[in-house]
């Protein structure tokens, strides 16, 4: 795993916890996540090979900005609720976007990284909706120590089916 | 060459990534402004229970002028309506807390019981007394049912005495105010 990988892993943590309060939140965040990064990944590629190196950075930079703010735009106009809930969290997409671009994820060859990233985080995201919807478990410590025990059985998980 | 044509390909998406956003705030200012106003209202009015209204309190302010009450200082209220008849009486109060004033809504039914109080503006200690803005707090919900004639048994909240008292004595100031003034606060919009 290359360190900007794991960088965009780690800005997955803020909604994961963030948003994770109820399992509508969390399944209205992947949606508009999942749409965000998927034209994203469109409109970026049909541009890509054309631009130099700085120029990319300034492309994706607006792109990535352009598509959050519509996305908040419409959800303040048509999901008023949703929008206050998710407010501050869907900035972070757009950052999202421009680590994932810049470690090149976008690029060709890339499919298999592309779907164990999202259907990790779509996993989580919807595990931790599920798992905290009871009282306690709403509270952000909780939401963390959640979030280890699912990743800790993971990691079990992996290591055990490892065939030796 | 290459790197020219690059910067123009860029210099489109900058231009083009500006122009989405603004032409779709522009496309849905008035439905944005609608959802606002729905859901302000919806947050305010959640103090009473649908069945109890069918009119828009809030557009219809009552002519209440800015009064001192013994405790606290009566800010102004809303007639609710149900077909036409007077149900309920949502008055807005402002008591000094703790730290600073507390803004509250005491809604009111047409027969004096408290249908509920929610907190509009506080800036109380958190986790002790600006536990009076939580959703669902106990405390706050304990009210409901009380009147003048049954006033509610309060124990303070648990390290938030002065909070709890300035709550407590503006709930009463609005009792008593829809006690003294109940035939003309709910006859006026009666008749109109």
């Amino acid at each position: 795993m290359s360190k900007t990988a794991g960088l965009a892993h780690a800005l997955m943590l803020v909604p994961l916890l963030g948003v994770t309060d109820t399992l509508a939140n969390a399944l209205s965040f992947l949606g508009v996540y999942a749409l965000i990064v998927a034209l994203y990944a469109v409109a970026m590629g049909a541009v890509r090979t054309r631009l130099g190196a700085p120029a990319r950075w300034v492309a994706s930079l607006m792109l990535a900005a352009s598509l959050v703010s519509s996305a908040q735009v419409l959800l303040q106009a048509f999901a008023l609720p949703v929008y206050l809930q998710l407010s501050a969290y869907l900035a972070l997409i757009s950052v999202q976007c421009i680590v994932l671009e810049y470690s090149g994820f976008f690029t060709a060859g890339q499919r298999t990284a592309q779907w164990r990233l999202f259907g990790l985080f779509g996993v989580l995201m919807v595990s931790m909706g599920l798992l905290r919807a009871s009282a306690v478990t709403t509270l952000m410590p909780a939401g963390f120590i959640l979030l280890g025990l699912l990743l800790a059985g993971y990691q079990a998980w992996a290591h055990y089916s490892k065939p030796r | 060459m290459k790197a020219a044509k690059g910067w123009a390909w860029a210099a489109l998406i900058a231009t083009l990534g500006v122009a989405l956003p603004l032409g779709l705030q522009h496309l849905t200012s008035e439905q944005a402004a609608r959802q606002a106003q729905t859901q302000q209202s919806r947050a305010l009015l959640d103090l009473l229970p649908d069945a109890h209204y069918d009119n828009a309190p809030l557009a219809h302010p009552l002519a209440i002028a800015v009064q001192p009450l013994a405790n606290s200082q009566l800010q102004g209220g809303y007639l609710a309506t149900l077909s036409g008849h007077p149900s309920a009486l949502l008055l807005r109060l402002r008591a000094d807390g703790y730290v600073g004033p507390i803004e509250l809504l005491v809604a009111i039914d047409r027969d004096g019981q408290l249908l509920g109080v929610k907190t509009l503006v506080q800036s109380e200690t958190p986790n002790i007394g600006g536990l009076i803005s939580e959703h669902g707090n106990l405390w706050m919900a304990a009210f409901k049912g009380h009147s003048r004639d049954n006033p509610p048994p309060f124990d303070h909240m648990a390290g938030a005495t002065v909070t709890s008292r300035a709550v407590t004595h503006a709930v009463q100031d609005a009792l008593r105010y829809f006690d003294e003034h109940r035939s003309s606060l709910l006859e006026r919009d009666a008749h109109e």
